[in-house]
């Protein structure tokens, strides 16, 4: 029998990254075309520093087991936005989601990834984003606290209000921490930022 | 299971994305006027030549030399460049429309640190890491086109605007738009001449990067072409200028020129100076000796060697083919007689001159024959009282390396060492001198000069050298020779310091004292044979410190003429220069009133002379 079982999850995987390769080759290809070459370049190389305000479900009531709070946590952060090319795209972030807690429960998130630009204008940048990393949840009464790997999937949408400064007008995350305690915790939330760019 | 479903939503994302791209808007502009039956043909004309133009241009390999002047506002000179750069290449259209650079000659040392270092900046380079802002030669050369590869009705959408002469050619005026999206097409006015269609000039930009993020930009520019041969119009000049680049908070602008010439390259032709003739009862007992003196065999050696290297540059178009009773013969030729004549040089051979055909500013010497660049000659003053005594000062210099026998390396005399690709010449020909062979050459030449005519007018001589070292200090590239001496010592000052200190002090605000001309307003190149011609356009005076323009970049424009008309309208060659003395406002050598035509008959020079100007700057008075 072929593929033998347990590698069948390994082919279809592998099936799917050549074929986002094929999409990710494919959509360069659209970009990049221009009838006559440009006059100038300037060094796509930026980096952005902001700050940001995150509201969250944290999909834990205490109950040993994933399920909706009762509450919402509130929450700080810092995101870092480094570009190298125009599809080449990185983002790190921490956010600290230590308001309205319930029982003393809070979740922390240090995570970093690619992100995506999709279909920018001169006033809206949306983007999509895949981050990695590890969350930090300190469990109900102070009794307990982990880390665990987080990935979160999102976008959002940036608008420059000048050369230099951009806020962050709405960033949504779904995150995913496989390995927490029983079974797949998936908090979600947004944030509301503003950024500063350094170079 | 769980990545599986991570890239599933990558891909569909991805996809996401590239479905957004590659839908085609329409592009907003103004609905365009339906054109007449009559307009229709002459833009399916144009469109039809423009093909040819670009099969034309494929089979030949032209230079193109692009010198770009960064701006910044100034209160009373309205605009001062800040920086610049320059670079000169070959255009190579075998698969697409690239260019070869000509490498600069390298001046640093080798060493393992210093190799490290290089590398390491390459790679930075190569990322985009080094520099916020790059200019990109291959952009500025396709600036010849409208679009290389889509320029119809599918494309474009056409609007007329009116009928109107460039110079002597009637031209139709049309409104050009891209009817689709894309980045690098063409959107401006165009010039169409009546006859066959061919575009003569068109003025505009191209379309950019839809995101204010993208790191590419686009210039606007003017590109103009010229009826070089029956039939065949090709690029010749652009005009590029921003007065904000729009890359940074500072203002910083730009104004660059591109050239294009030797469409027409070819070998150089040298006649045999020693012809073998039999002559009946002929009794020579002197010169028919067999026998070379040990000295002679080294002039001989010598000679074979600057020949060469002129020959060489001739060919890879550095160098202008020698126009009869041109431009060197008539003006620079004679400074030399008026410098040579009064401080009793017996020299071997005559001196002659020749010009290098880069804008860079800088001057040597191979043999017996001075180089001076285009860019030098352009930039001298070319009225006022010190016009002819600054070209005047600059040739000393050369004569006296001449004289002081600091010759270029005899290596050349072995045809070999001169076989190597066009791009190669600056690093493999040396003609560059060593600062004591400068230093020297410039205290003898201020001699030749103090025993010359030009005593007199030496202070306003020295204008020139002063504002070439004060602009000299932003204008780094125009003063970095690519293959003879630069003006300027490295440390910023002229060699001519002991004529510069003579020099009253730059004054803007007098109207009288012109201490160098913007470029380009002494000579033309022929784009298709490479001869150079002495600009024939009317001097202005300047109205206020901001017609002076020293050393500047300035627009570009062409009175147009069809090379039919150019060749019947050619006047007989000027009169051979004599030594008379000139009035006191022009150089002794008077230029002709017309620029030199090229010579009947001769299928090398048989191109038309074009009427070309730097528009005056200001309301003519």
């Amino acid at each position: 029998m072929w593929p033998p079982p347990g590698l069948g999850n390994v082919f279809t995987m592998k099936k799917s990254a050549v074929l986002l390769f094929c999409c990710i080759l494919c959509a360069l290809a659209t970009k990049t075309h221009a009838q006559v070459v440009a006059s100038a370049t300037r060094s796509p190389l930026s980096l952005s520093v902001g700050g940001m305000g995150s509201l969250f479900q944290p999909d834990y009531a205490g109950t040993g087991v994933p399920a909706q709070a009762p509450n919402r946590l509130y929450g700080v952060g810092t995101y870092v936005d480094l570009r190298i090319r125009h599809w080449v795209q990185l983002e790190a972030e921490g956010r600290w989601l230590r308001f309205n807690q319930y029982e003393n429960i809070y979740e922390d998130n240090y995570l970093i990834g690619p992100r995506v630009p999709i279909h920018e204008t001169r006033r809206y940048k949306p983007y999509a984003k895949a981050l990695f990393g590890y969350g930090k949840m300190n469990f109900q009464y102070n009794y307990a606290y982990g880390h665990f790997a987080d990935i979160a999937l999102g976008g959002g949408v940036d608008v420059p209000l000048t050369r230099k400064i951009t806020l962050r007008a709405i960033n949504f995350e779904y995150q995913l921490w496989p390995n927490w305690l029983n079974g797949t915790l998936k908090p979600y939330g947004g944030d509301v930022g503003i950024s500063y760019k350094i170079f | 299971m769980m990545f599986r479903k991570i890239s599933l939503t990558l891909l569909t994302l991805v996809l996401g994305v590239s479905c957004a791209y590659g839908k085609k808007k329409a592009p907003k502009y103004e609905q365009a006027h339906p054109l007449t039956p009559e307009q229709s043909a002459l833009v399916e004309k144009a469109i039809g030549q423009e093909k040819v133009l670009i099969k034309a241009i494929q089979e030949r390999t032209p230079l193109v030399e692009t010198y770009i002047q960064d701006t910044r506002p100034d209160v009373k000179l309205y605009q001062i460049p800040v920086d610049d750069q320059y670079t000169l290449s070959r255009v190579d259209f075998g698969k697409g429309f690239f260019d070869k650079t000509y490498e600069p000659r390298d001046k640093s040392k080798k060493g393992f640190f210093k190799g490290s270092f290089a590398a390491i900046t390459g790679l930075s380079k190569s990322l985009g890491l080094d520099k916020r802002f790059t200019y990109n030669p291959t952009g500025f050369m396709q600036m010849m086109f409208l679009d290389p590869s889509g320029f119809d009705s599918q494309h474009y959408e056409f609007s007329y605007v009116r009928k109107e002469f460039l110079g002597a050619v009637r031209t139709w005026v049309f409104d050009v738009h891209p009817k689709v999206n894309g980045m690098g097409r063409f959107y401006g006015r165009i010039w169409v001449e009546d006859q066959d269609g061919n575009v003569v000039r068109f003025n505009g930009t191209y379309t950019g990067p839809s995101s204010a993020d993208d790191s590419r930009y686009y210039f606007h520019f003017d590109s103009w072409r010229m009826n070089v041969q029956p039939g065949i119009w090709l690029p010749v000049a652009i005009y590029v200028e921003e007065s904000n680049r729009g890359d940074s908070d500072k203002p910083i602008g730009l104004k660059a020129q591109t050239h294009f010439w030797g469409y027409s390259l070819k070998l150089p032709t040298r006649d045999s100076e020693n012809v073998s003739m039999k002559i009946e009862d002929a009794e020579d007992k002197s010169d028919d000796s067999q026998d070379v003196s040990p000295l002679q065999a080294s002039r001989a050696w010598l000679t074979q060697a600057e020949n060469n290297v002129i020959d060489r540059l001739e060919e890879a178009g550095l160098v202008a083919p020698l126009t009869p009773n041109g431009f060197e013969t008539q003006v620079l030729d004679q400074i030399v007689v008026n410098l040579a004549v009064p401080n009793n040089l017996a020299l071997a051979t005559p001196v002659h001159c020749r010009v290098l055909l880069t804008t860079t500013v800088e001057a040597t010497t191979v043999g017996n024959t001075i180089l001076l660049s285009k860019g030098l000659i352009d930039s001298l003053p070319r009225s006022g009282a010190g016009s002819e005594a600054s070209i005047a000062s600059v040739i000393s210099v050369e004569l006296a390396h001449i004289a002081m026998g600091h010759h270029i390396d005899t290596r050349y005399a072995f045809n070999d060492r001169l076989l190597f690709p066009d791009e190669a010449t600056f690093k493999r020909i040396e003609m560059n001198h060593s600062d004591i062979d400068d230093a020297t050459a410039a205290k003898k030449g201020m001699e030749y000069l103090q025993a010359s005519m030009y005593k007199d007018k030496l202070p306003e001589a020295g204008l020139f050298w002063e504002q070439l070292a004060d602009r000299g200090k932003q204008l780094r590239a125009l003063n970095t020779p690519m293959l003879g001496d630069s003006l300027l010592k490295p440390d910023g000052t002229p060699w001519m310091s002991d004529l510069s200190s003579q020099a009253p002090k730059i004054n803007w605000d007098d109207l009288t004292q012109i201490p160098a001309s913007p470029l380009g307003s002494w000579l033309k190149t022929d784009p298709w044979d490479d001869k150079v011609h002495m600009l024939n356009a009317k001097l202005y005076a300047p109205l206020n410190a901001r017609d002076k323009m020293p050393l500047e970049v300035t627009p570009i424009y062409f009175k147009l003429q069809r090379y039919e008309t150019a060749a019947a309208a050619a006047p007989p060659p000027a009169p051979v220069a004599g030594a008379a003395q000139p009035p006191a406002d022009q150089p002794a050598t008077a230029p002709p009133a017309q620029a030199t035509p090229p010579a009947a008959g001769d299928p090398a020079a048989s191109s038309p002379t074009q009427g070309v100007s730097n528009p005056p700057p200001t309301n003519p008075q």
